[in-house]
C-alpha cells in the first residue's frame, strides 16, 4: 500500500460536505418552510437536517446564512416530532459554536492532567496512534487495545465494534449495552424473535418503538403502561409528545417509577416503586392474570411455547422424536386432554388436539409440564401481598393497575424503559415484560407496541456493519467478561467491569490502550473513582469527541468530532427515509467513521493483515469495506435503496421507501410463508412468542445462536423463565442500617447523558445536580429544601442540592448524572463535585446473562454539606464564557 | 560520581519522582533509564542521541526533550553550568535515590516476594527469553502451564510485569535484560 | 380590535421547557433573563397521593395593559394585532412599566438600556409564522391567536373548555391568555398576586 497520506484537499473530500442546499420537498406538501423563509434575513438559506442530541432524530430545519448556522427550529414535516424540538435539540447552535469545542488534533505534551496540548495534524496523529497500537499488539496482543463508544446509542453505534473487529481486538464496551436497551433488544429477540427491523422490535419508546401510539387519529389501544420510563423526560418531543396525543385521547396510563414524573403527574394511576424490585412487581403481575385467567387463550394456545412439555429433568422441551421413532426434532410435543397422552403438536397447530396448560404428567418415566404450567409454578409465591412488601407498593393499587393492564382498558402495552437495564435484574425485567405483553396478546395487532412493520431496517442498517467476522474464535474468547455472560454476544460487545478489572489488575491480561469516542466515561460508568485508578495503567489513551471533558483530562490525544449541525446521516421516520445533513463545517472535525477507517488503513500499511481484510470487499462480503471517504460511506449505505448515491438520497428525502400501508401491517406472523405454505409465526427456535426460554440455556452453555463457535459453557445455566433478585444493596439487608435510602437515576428534559452541561441556555435553568428527597426523609436527616447535601455510598461522596419533594418516594432518593465543566481545569477536573456514578456500584453480583452491574437500586446516606463544591457555577452570568463564539477564519496556533 | 547515602534523601522528594515516572507508563524504563545515563554530567543532545537509540523501534509519546524535563521538574535531573553554553544535565541525589531504590533488581526482588506462586513461570519466562521470542512463541511456549490454565492468566501479563520490573525489555522481540540474567543466575538452584 | 394572546394547555404541558430555551435562542436574550419561564406547580398532597402541573408563564397580554398606560414615552405600545410591545428607541428607563406590571413580566436589559419582553415573536407572526415557542411545543399545548374573534382556534378552546380556563390574578387589567387545566389532571392553584419573574 502507498505510503499514508493525506492533505488539506483530501480532508475536505473526505469529511462532510459542507453546506450543501437541499431542496424543500416533503410529504405532507406543507407551506410552512416558504412562510418561514421569508421571516427571515436575506441569503439565508434553510436546510433540513436532524438533531442528534439523543437517539430521536427529530427533524430540524437549519438557517443557514454565509455559513453559519443562525437559527435552528423543528421540521414539521418530521411526523415522529411534528415540528416540535426539545431544549437538547434547541441547543444545537450554542453546541456548534461552543468556544471550547475542540478543534484540532491535540497531543500531550505536560503530564496528565496538566491539561499541556501541542496540535498536531491529522496525518500525524493516526500515524502516531496506529504505530502505538501495532507495538502494543506486538508486544502484548491486540486484545490489551480498548475501544469505548457512548452518547445515546451513538448513531452510528458499531463503528468502534468494527474497528475493534478488524484490529482483531474482543473488547469495547459502552457504559449502557448490558445496563441499557440491550436487556430488552436481548429477550425481546429470544422471546418475540427478531427481524430485522428497527421499530417494534421490542417495548422501548425511547428507541422508535411504540409507533401505533403516533398514530393518534387512528388508535386502538386503549391503556399503556409506563414501566421504568419517563418519556416526557427523556424524549418530550417524541414520546412524550406521543403520550401527551393519546392521553388527550382518553388513553390510560399507568407509571411505574419511583419518581412523580410528568407522566406520573398525568398517570391515571402512579406505583412509586422501590428501585432494583420491578422483577417482583412483574411476576406478581404474572401470578394474577393467570389465577384470573385474563390472558388471551387463543394466542397462548397457538401462538406461544406455553403448552409445549418441558422435560423438568433436562430443563428442555419434548420433541417429537423424543415419544416416537424417527419423529422431527423440530416438533414440540404437547400433553393431550382428550386422549391423556403426549402427542406431537404440527406447526402451527393441530385443531384435533386439546393442549394442557396446566399439570404435571409423566412422559416415557420423567416428569413433565407445560411450560406454562413451569411460569405458574414460578411466580406462585408472588401474591399482591407479598409484591406490596417487597416493593414498597400498596396491593389494591397493583391490582387496580393489573386490571388496567388486561382487562379494563385493553388492547394494552407494558412499554419498559432503561431504569430496569440499570440494575442486576435486567434480563429477567426485559423477559417479564415480553411476557406480560405476550400472555395478553399484545403482538402484532392493531394497538400493539410489538410490530413487525415493514421498515426493512432503514432506520438500522445504514450505518457501520460490525464485521464480526474479522475476529478470530481465539481472540473472541479473550472477550472480557464473555464466559460468565454470553448475552453480550448479541452486541458483541465486552463487560465494563471485566475490563476495568484488567486495567486495573492485570488479569487475565492488561489494558494497555483506550480509544474512547464519546462524552464522560467518568459521568456515566460505574465507580467513576475506580475508573481513574485503571487509568493510570494504560500507555495510550486517546479521546475523540466534541469537547474536551472529565476523560479528556487523563488522555494522551484529543481528537475533534463534528457536532450533529456538521454531519451526514441516512435515518428513518416510520417508513420514510430520512437524512441528516451536515449544514456547515468548523476547523478540523471529522467524522468517526473516517477516523476508524483511517486508523484502520495506517495499520493495515504497518502491517496488520486483519486491518488489510477490513479494506477487502471479498473479505469482508457481505458487509461493506471500509471507504475513504464519508462521501463513499454514504453512498454504499444508502445504497440499500434501489442503488442510491448519498447525493441522490439527502436530495430526494423525506421519501417513502416503501408506502405506508405496507409498512404498517398486522399480524405478520399468520401471514403464508412462501417456501414453507404455513405461517410465518415467529423468528423464534420454535416459530412461536417463546415465554419459557431453553434458547437462554443453550445460550449460556454454547454462544449459540451469536457465536460461529461454540463456547466453553456457563457454571450455571441461565434460568429459562424470569426471577427475582432482591438488590445486593438492600435496604433490607446490613448495609441498609449504615447507608439507608435507595438510590435511583432518571433523565431530564435538557440532559443526555453527560451531554450539554457546558450549554449556557439549558444550564442556567439546572446548573447543579439535585438530590430529590422525601420530606419525611430528609426530616430525618436534617436536610431542608435547597441545602447542598453530602451523599455517600460505600463507593465514595459526592455532592447535590436538595429537592425536598413529595414526588419521591419514602426510603429512596434520586439524582441525575452530572459534571462540571467550568472545573475541569481544577484538581478534580469536574467529574467529583456533584457525580452520582462516584457512588454507583460496579461489582459483583451482576446480571448473570449479560452482566449488568447496578447504577440504580443501591444504598446511600445523605448528610447537609458544610458548604457547596468549590470551582462550581451555579448563577447564569457565570456561563457567559460559554456564550456561542462564531468564526469564519481559523487561527492557526503555535505552541 | 558522588554516590550520597539514600536515606539522607526525603522520602517526599524521592516518592514525587517515582510518581512522575509512574505517570508515563509507555516511558518508566526510558526515564529509568535516562536517570543512570545522567549519573555522569551529559549535554542535552547526547541524553536525545542515546534516548533515541534506546526507542528506536519504539513509540513513545513524548520527545526527549519533553522527558528531560519530566524528569528535570520532578527533581531528578539538574542543569548545570557549562563553559561551552550547552545545557548539561546531571542526576541528582534525588535521582540517584531513585536509581538505587527503584533498580532492577530491587524491583525483580519485590516482584517475586509479592507473586511467589508464579515465580516459577517469571523464571521460565527469562530463562526463554535469553534468545528473543515475540509474543506469540512465548504463548506457544507457555501453552501447557497448569498455574496459567487454571487461574486463567495470559503470557503477557507475566511479561508486562517482567518488563515493568526491568527483567525482560522490548526490541521488536522480547529479550530478558542483563539484570534479568543475573537474576536467572543467582536463583539457577530454585528452578524447578 | 384584535388581541392575540397565547392558550396553553397545562393538561398536555409536560414542562419540558422548549418554549423557555427556544424563545431565548429567538430572541438572543440574555443569560438570567427569559420572556418565558416554566414553573413546577406542586406535587401537592401527600406521597404517594399527588398531583402537579407545569405553568409556563409569559406576558398575559392584557387587555388594559397598565404597562401601556403608565409608559411616558409611549415606548411601550399595542400594535395592530393587539401585541404589547416596546419601541426601545423610545424608552427612557423610567422603570415604570417594570413595576406596573402584575406579574413581572418586563425586565430591564442594563447592557441595553431599555426594557425588554415577550414580544409574541410579532416579528414571525408578521411574516405568518408562529411564535417559536408556539412552534418547539413538544406536547403542543401552545395556541396563538385573536380571543376577540369567536371564530378563531383559541376562542374556541377557551370556550370548550368552560370553567377550566384559568387566568392569573386579575387587578383590573384583564389579562387575555388562558391557561386550560381539567381537574383531572390537577386543581388550579389560586393566587392572590403572581409575580413570576425576579426583577431584582
Amino acid at each position: 500500500m502507498e505510503r499514508f497520506k493525506l492533505n488539506r484537499r483530501d480532508f475536505l473530500k473526505a469529511t462532510a460536505v459542507a453546506g450543501t442546499i437541499v431542496s424543500v420537498s416533503s410529504l405532507t406538501g406543507t407551506t410552512l418552510v416558504p412562510k418561514a423563509e421569508a421571516a427571515t434575513q436575506p441569503g439565508t438559506k434553510i436546510v433540513r437536517t436532524q438533531c442528534r442530541n439523543c437517539t430521536a432524530d427529530c427533524g430540524v430545519l437549519a438557517h443557514v446564512k454565509d455559513g453559519r448556522v443562525i437559527k435552528i427550529e423543528g421540521d414539521p414535516t418530521f411526523r415522529r416530532s411534528e415540528g416540535a424540538l426539545c431544549p437538547k435539540g434547541l441547543s444545537g447552535v450554542q453546541a456548534l459554536y461552543h468556544p471550547n469545542r475542540n478543534k484540532y488534533p491535540m497531543k500531550r505534551v505536560g503530564q496528565r492532567g496538566e491539561n499541556k496540548w501541542k496540535r498536531i495534524s491529522w496525518e500525524q496523529a493516526i500515524d502516531e496512534i496506529a504505530h502505538k497500537l501495532m507495538e502494543i499488539r506486538a508486544k502484548y496482543g491486540a486484545e490489551a487495545v480498548m475501544g469505548s463508544t457512548g452518547g445515546g446509542g451513538n448513531p452510528n453505534f458499531y463503528t468502534v465494534c468494527r474497528f475493534m473487529n478488524s484490529f482483531d481486538s474482543p473488547n469495547w464496551f459502552e457504559p449502557g449495552a448490558a445496563q441499557c436497551y440491550m436487556p430488552r433488544t436481548l429477550m425481546y429477540a429470544h422471546t418475540y424473535g427478531l427481524y430485522g427491523t428497527l421499530q417494534g422490535q421490542n417495548t422501548s419508546l425511547g428507541d422508535s418503538n411504540g409507533v401505533e401510539g403516533y398514530f393518534y387519529n387512528d388508535l386502538t389501544m386503549k391503556s399503556m403502561i409506563l414501566w421504568a420510563t419517563a418519556p416526557s423526560y427523556s424524549g418530550p418531543s417524541q414520546a412524550g409528545r406521543m403520550l401527551a396525543e393519546i392521553r388527550a385521547r382518553g388513553v390510560k396510563t399507568v407509571v411505574i417509577d419511583p419518581r412523580f414524573t410528568p407522566d406520573a403527574a398525568k398517570a391515571d394511576l402512579w406505583l412509586p416503586i422501590r428501585p432494583g424490585t420491578d422483577v417482583a412487581l412483574g411476576l406478581a403481575w404474572i401470578r394474577y392474570i393467570l389465577e384470573h385467567k385474563l390472558y388471551d387463550k387463543d394466542f397462548v394456545m397457538k401462538w406461544t411455547n406455553m403448552p409445549y412439555l418441558v422435560n423438568t429433568k433436562t430443563k428442555y422441551f419434548l420433541r417429537e422424536s423424543d415419544i416416537k421413532k424417527g419423529g422431527d426434532s423440530n416438533t414440540y410435543v404437547v400433553w393431550d386432554t382428550k386422549t391423556k397422552s403426549a402427542k406431537a403438536m404440527p406447526f402451527p397447530y393441530d385443531e384435533q388436539l386439546s393442549p394442557a396448560l396446566e399439570g404435571s404428567y409423566k412422559v416415557n418415566g420423567v416428569v413433565c409440564k407445560p411450560s406454562f404450567q413451569l411460569l405458574k409454578d414460578r411466580v406462585e409465591p408472588w401474591t399482591l401481598k407479598k409484591a406490596g412488601e417487597t416493593c414498597w407498593l400498596d396491593p389494591k393499587k397493583i391490582e387496580e393497575a393489573i386490571l388496567i393492564f388486561a382487562k379494563n382498558a385493553t388492547p394494552s402495552n407494558v412499554c419498559l424503559g432503561v431504569a430496569t437495564d440499570q440494575n442486576p435484574n435486567s434480563t429477567q425485567a426485559a423477559h417479564m415484560s415480553a411476557i406480560l405483553n405476550i400472555l395478553v396478546g399484545s403482538v402484532e395487532k392493531p394497538g400493539a407496541v410489538l410490530q413487525r412493520y415493514d421498515d426493512k431496517g432503514v432506520g438500522g442498517r445504514m450505518r457501520s456493519s460490525k464485521l464480526r467476522h474479522l475476529l478470530s474464535e481465539k481472540q473472541l474468547n479473550k472477550r472480557l467478561g464473555l464466559k460468565e455472560h454470553k448475552g453480550m454476544l448479541q452486541w458483541w460487545i465486552a463487560q465494563p467491569n471485566a475490563i476495568l478489572d484488567a486495567m486495573t489488575y492485570g488479569k487475565p491480561y492488561k489494558i494497555k490502550a483506550w480509544l474512547e469516542r464519546s462524552g464522560n466515561k467518568l459521568g456515566t460508568a460505574a465507580n467513576s473513582a475506580a475508573w481513574v485508578e485503571g487509568m493510570k495503567n494504560l500507555e495510550l489513551i486517546v479521546h475523540f469527541f466534541m469537547y474536551p471533558t472529565s476523560f479528556t483530562a487523563y488522555a494522551d490525544y484529543v481528537l475533534p468530532a463534528v457536532e450533529w449541525l456538521e454531519t451526514d446521516f441516512p435515518t428513518a421516520d416510520f417508513n420514510a427515509a430520512t437524512a441528516r445533513v451536515a449544514v456547515t463545517h468548523t476547523y478540523e472535525t471529522v467524522n468517526e467513521y473516517w477516523f476508524f477507517a483511517q486508523l484502520a488503513k495506517r495499520c493495515a500499511e504497518l502491517g496488520h493483515e486483519n486491518c488489510k481484510r477490513a479494506w477487502d470487499p471479498k473479505a469482508c462480503a457481505p458487509e461493506p469495506p471500509y471507504f475513504d471517504t464519508m462521501e463513499k460511506t454514504l453512498d454504499n449505505w444508502v445504497s440499500m435503496l434501489d442503488g442510491m448515491t448519498w447525493k441522490e438520497y439527502k436530495e430526494k428525502a423525506p421519501f417513502e421507501y416503501v408506502p405506508m400501508k405496507e409498512f404498517r401491517r398486522f399480524y405478520v406472523y399468520k401471514e403464508t410463508d412462501p417456501k414453507t405454505g404455513k405461517p410465518k409465526g415467529f423468528s423464534t427456535p420454535s416459530k412461536k412468542c417463546e415465554v419459557y426460554l431453553e434458547s437462554m440455556i443453550e445460550l449460556g452453555r454454547t454462544g449459540k445462536p451469536y457465536s460461529p463457535w461454540d463456547l466453553p459453557p456457563v457454571d450455571v445455566d441461565y434460568d429459562a423463565l424470569p426471577y427475582y433478585l432482591e438488590p445486593d444493596e438492600s435496604p433490607n439487608k446490613a448495609i441498609g442500617k449504615k447507608f439507608p435510602l435507595v438510590m435511583s437515576n432518571g433523565r431530564l428534559p435538557y440532559w443526555h447523558h453527560t451531554t450539554l452541561r457546558n450549554i449556557p441556555y439549558l444550564r442556567e435553568i439546572k446548573p447543579y445536580a439535585e438530590i430529590w428527597i422525601n420530606p419525611v426523609d430528609a426530616k430525618k436527616y436534617g436536610i431542608s429544601q435547597g441545602d447542598w447535601v453530602v451523599v455517600e455510598s460505600a463507593r465514595g461522596k459526592t455532592h447535590a442540592k436538595a429537592l425536598v419533594t413529595e414526588g419521591e418516594a419514602i426510603g429512596c432518593v434520586y439524582m441525575e448524572r452530572f459534571w462540571n465543566p467550568e472545573a475541569l481545569n481544577t484538581s478534580t477536573h469536574g467529574w467529583k463535585e456533584m457525580n452520582v456514578n462516584v457512588l454507583s456500584k460496579n461489582t459483583a453480583p451482576f446480571n448473570d446473562v449479560v452482566g449488568t452491574y447496578t447504577l440504580r437500586g443501591y444504598q446511600v446516606k445523605v448528610s447537609k454539606a458544610p458548604s457547596a463544591p468549590k470551582n462550581i457555577w451555579t448563577k447564569p452570568e457565570q456561563f457567559e464564557p460559554w456564550m456561542p463564539q462564531e468564526t469564519d477564519q481559523t487561527k492557526i496556533v503555535e505552541l | 560520581m558522588e554516590q550520597a547515602n539514600v536515606t539522607d534523601i526525603p522520602e517526599a522528594q524521592v516518592g514525587m519522582l517515582l510518581a512522575k515516572i509512574a505517570a508515563e507508563p509507555d516511558s518508566r524504563d526510558i526515564l529509568y533509564k535516562t536517570l543512570v545515563y545522567c549519573q555522569e554530567k551529559r549535554t542535552t543532545s547526547d541524553i536525545e542521541t542515546q534516548i533515541r537509540s534506546w526507542t528506536v523501534n519504539r513509540s513513545i509519546l513524548h520527545t526527549p526533550q519533553s522527558l528531560m524535563t519530566i524528569l528535570t521538574e520532578g527533581g531528578g535531573l539538574q542543569p548545570v553550568e557549562s563553559d561551552e553554553g550547552q545545557t548539561i544535565l546531571h542526576t541528582t541525589s534525588v535521582g540517584n535515590a531513585v536509581v538505587i531504590t527503584a533498580c532492577p533488581s530491587n524491583r525483580l526482588e519485590a516482584l517475586f516476594d509479592s507473586e511467589p506462586e508464579y515465580v516459577q513461570i517469571y523464571l521460565r519466562i527469562l530463562q526463554e527469553c535469553v534468545t528473543p521470542h515475540t509474543l506469540s512463541e512465548m504463548e506457544d511456549i507457555m501453552e501447557g502451564n497448569e498455574t496459567m490454565k487454571k487461574e486463567n492468566i495470559l503470557v503477557s501479563y507475566f511479561i508486562s510485569e517482567l518488563e515493568e520490573a526491568g527483567g525482560i525489555e522490548w526490541d521488536i522481540k522480547w529479550k530478558t535484560t542483563q539484570t534479568g540474567i543475573d537474576t536467572l543466575n543467582m536463583l539457577k538452584p530454585l528452578r524447578s | 380590535m384584535k388581541k392575540t394572546a397565547i392558550i396553553v394547555d397545562l393538561d398536555r404541558c409536560i414542562g419540558c421547557y422548549s418554549c423557555e430555551v427556544a424563545c431565548k435562542n429567538e430572541n438572543h436574550i440574555d443569560l438570567g433573563v427569559q420572556y418565558n419561564k416554566v414553573f413546577t406547580i406542586g406535587p401537592t398532597g401527600k406521597f404517594p397521593d399527588l398531583e402537579m402541573y407545569y405553568m409556563p408563564a409569559m406576558c398575559q397580554s392584557c387587555e388594559n395593559p397598565p404597562c401601556v398606560s403608565v409608559c411616558p414615552t409611549g415606548a411601550s405600545y399595542i400594535d395592530k394585532d393587539g401585541v404589547i410591545l416596546i419601541d426601545s428607541k423610545k424608552c427612557i428607563a423610567c422603570m415604570s412599566c417594570i413595576s406596573a406590571c402584575p406579574y413581572g413580566a418586563r425586565k430591564y436589559n442594563s447592557k441595553r438600556e431599555y426594557v425588554e419582553k415577550c414580544t409574541m415573536c410579532s416579528h414571525l407572526l408578521n411574516a405568518g409564522d408562529k411564535p417559536a415557542c408556539v412552534k418547539a411545543c413538544c406536547s403542543k399545548a401552545r395556541i396563538i391567536g385573536d380571543v376577540n374573534d369567536p371564530n378563531s382556534e383559541v376562542s374556541k378552546k377557551i370556550a370548550k373548555a368552560g370553567k377550566a380556563a384559568h387566568s392569573l390574578p386579575d387587578e383590573g387589567n384583564k389579562p387575555a391568555t388562558r391557561y386550560i387545566l381539567h381537574d383531572k389532571t390537577a386543581k388550579w392553584q389560586e393566587k392572590k398576586s403572581w409575580t413570576f419573574f425576579d426583577n431584582k
